[in-house]
């Protein structure tokens, strides 16, 4: 019985080439690096604040004392928080909390490839469409009023920051609307990866956009047309990431072209 | 009524007994606190924070034991009735076994302000005088969870001066009600609060926290008032006692 162990036969001592799906490049840290700084982003921690003890975020985060540890190891590196000894010890956020400068957001995009940015955008287009059909389907008068709200706050906004505050409030409104704690989070997460990159080009453009977009799909969401509020949800993200990509795919021909 | 026969009906009345029982002690816990949060506002005007050390730390003592179905428990002034400040939280939550102190952001400058005189579990008792539970709902700001917060208002002689409640979890409550539900039941249970809130469904169809949106239906629970039921032209429900929750069952008037 030789010779045979070459074939499909299924025999467990054929090596094979296994597809292995990777983790995602994030370690527990990471992650809960990312919370705090989101929770920064979104204005739940501002200038001066102190961060809640390391018990109660490790709780909170769902991490081991170790792995917050070295979470807020990295956002004192950063400088993002200091950490005071003594009575009224703690960790705080520091000024340099802020959002990031034109420059920073330049860079963070020329340090992106266009095909991942390509694919943030599938998962975002993704997350965005469903989260608008749960919102038709379960929004009762009092979301639609609050959604309502940033927009108008959007339209109001001049100021750069106050812009993707309420970009990013209506968002969220939508997803609470959706009644899901996952698409909340992964809105949360998507909107700290591709928010600032979205409004570092034509800012003014953008907010016209938006304020014409978000109020289709919120019209969309009030009639309950689960179809429409899931497809204008969809384009609205793919829209402005087109304008991104190409922003993208400019840069470079600039870098290399003649 | 040519409805479901008597024995859907009994299960059904059962089950709101049986769910109306389990949320009981948290009544009483309930009911203690905006005793005792109330009795501040007794000796007179001047109300300081400092005049709420005893609630602050019976809060912690009922969180402890309500701890599980019960994620968050406290007391909300009602706004300008303490003299130092506006708004004022005293409110803990419930992390791995241990109270916190939940701090909500209550700067109006804030983009994450977080107003609770102005969310629904703190509106309806103020309007009403009455217990009510808001949502399954996603508290973003807050606790960010799936919760139902269930509130009583906090009267000082004929004065409102704030709300007493607890943030439910919607996973344990889920879990605690549908073991009360009996497997047999033939039609599409759901239980729902007066706006149409899915909390509870025996029926994959029906998400926690989905939208009941029956207008017959809802008007007629809101005008039939508690213990009572009402039969739209499709479907039958009981509205609990105790709490602004109604027990319905579709198609239960064919």
């Amino acid at each position: 019985m030789t010779a045979r162990s070459n074939g499909s036969n299924g025999s467990p001592l054929v090596a094979r080439n296994i597809a292995l799906v990777p983790l995602d490049s994030e370690g527990r840290a990471d992650i809960a690096a990312n919370r705090i700084r989101e929770a920064i982003r979104l204005g739940i921690l501002s200038e001066g604040d102190q961060l809640p003890s390391e018990a109660e975020l490790s709780a909170e985060l769902s991490v081991a004392t170790k792995t917050l540890r070295e979470a807020l190891s990295m956002l004192r590196d950063e400088g993002i928080i200091e950490t005071r000894r003594g009575r009224n010890g703690g960790s705080f956020v520091t000024s340099h909390a802020r959002r990031s400068s034109k420059n920073e957001v330049l860079s963070k995009l020329a340090a992106m490839s266009v095909v991942e940015l390509f694919d943030l955008e599938s998962e975002y287009r993704a997350i965005s469409g469903v989260t608008a059909e749960l919102a038709a389907q379960r929004a009762d008068e009092e979301d639609l009023a609050r959604m309502q709200h940033h927009i108008e706050r959007l339209t109001k906004s001049e100021r750069l920051d106050d812009l993707l505050i309420e970009d990013s409030r209506f968002h969220i409104e939508v997803s609470v609307c959706s009644q899901s704690e996952r698409l909340l989070r992964r809105e949360i997460q998507l909107q700290g990866e591709a928010l600032e990159l979205l409004w570092a080009f034509d800012a003014e453009g953008f907010q016209q956009r938006s304020i014409d977009e978000h109020q289709a799909i919120l019209d969309a969401i009030t009639r309950q047309d689960v179809v429409v509020a899931r497809t204008l949800a969809e384009d609205h993200i793919h829209g402005a990431f087109v304008a991104l990509i190409q922003q993208r795919i400019g840069a470079r021909k600039r870098v290399t072209g003649p | 009524m040519a409805l479901t026969d008597s024995m859907v009906r009994h299960q059904g009345e059962q089950f709101v007994a049986s769910a109306e029982s389990l949320l009981a002690p948290l009544n009483t816990a309930l009911d203690g606190l905006a005793e005792l949060a109330g009795s501040v506002y007794d000796e007179g005007v001047d109300v300081r924070v400092s005049d709420f050390n005893d609630v602050n730390e019976l809060v912690q003592i009922r969180l402890v034991e309500l701890g599980g179905l019960v994620s968050g428990f406290g007391f909300m002034i009602a706004p300008g009735s303490v003299a130092e400040v506006d708004l004022l939280h005293i409110w803990w939550h419930f992390l791995d076994g241990k109270p916190y102190q939940q701090r909500l952001n209550l700067d109006p400058t804030s983009p994450a302000f977080y107003d609770y005189s102005e969310k629904e579990f703190y509106v309806l008792p103020e309007q009403t005088k009455a217990r009510y539970a808001a949502g399954p709902y996603i508290d973003y700001l807050g606790t960010n969870k799936h919760i139902v917060t269930y509130c009583i208002p906090v009267m000082c002689h004929e004065r409102f001066v704030g709300v007493a409640g607890a943030d439910i979890d919607v996973q344990s409550l889920q879990g605690e009600l549908i073991d009360l539900l009996p497997d047999d039941m033939p039609l599409t249970a759901l239980v729902i609060n007066q706006r149409g809130r899915v909390i509870l469904s025996n029926d994959a169809n029906w998400a926690t926290g989905s939208l009941y949106r029956d207008a017959e239906m809802l008007g007629g629970l809101r005008q039939v008032g508690p213990g009572a039921s009402f039969t739209s032209s499709s479907d039958v429900g009981w509205n609990f006692r105790g709490i602004n929750w109604a027990f319905v069952l579709l198609g239960g008037a064919q």
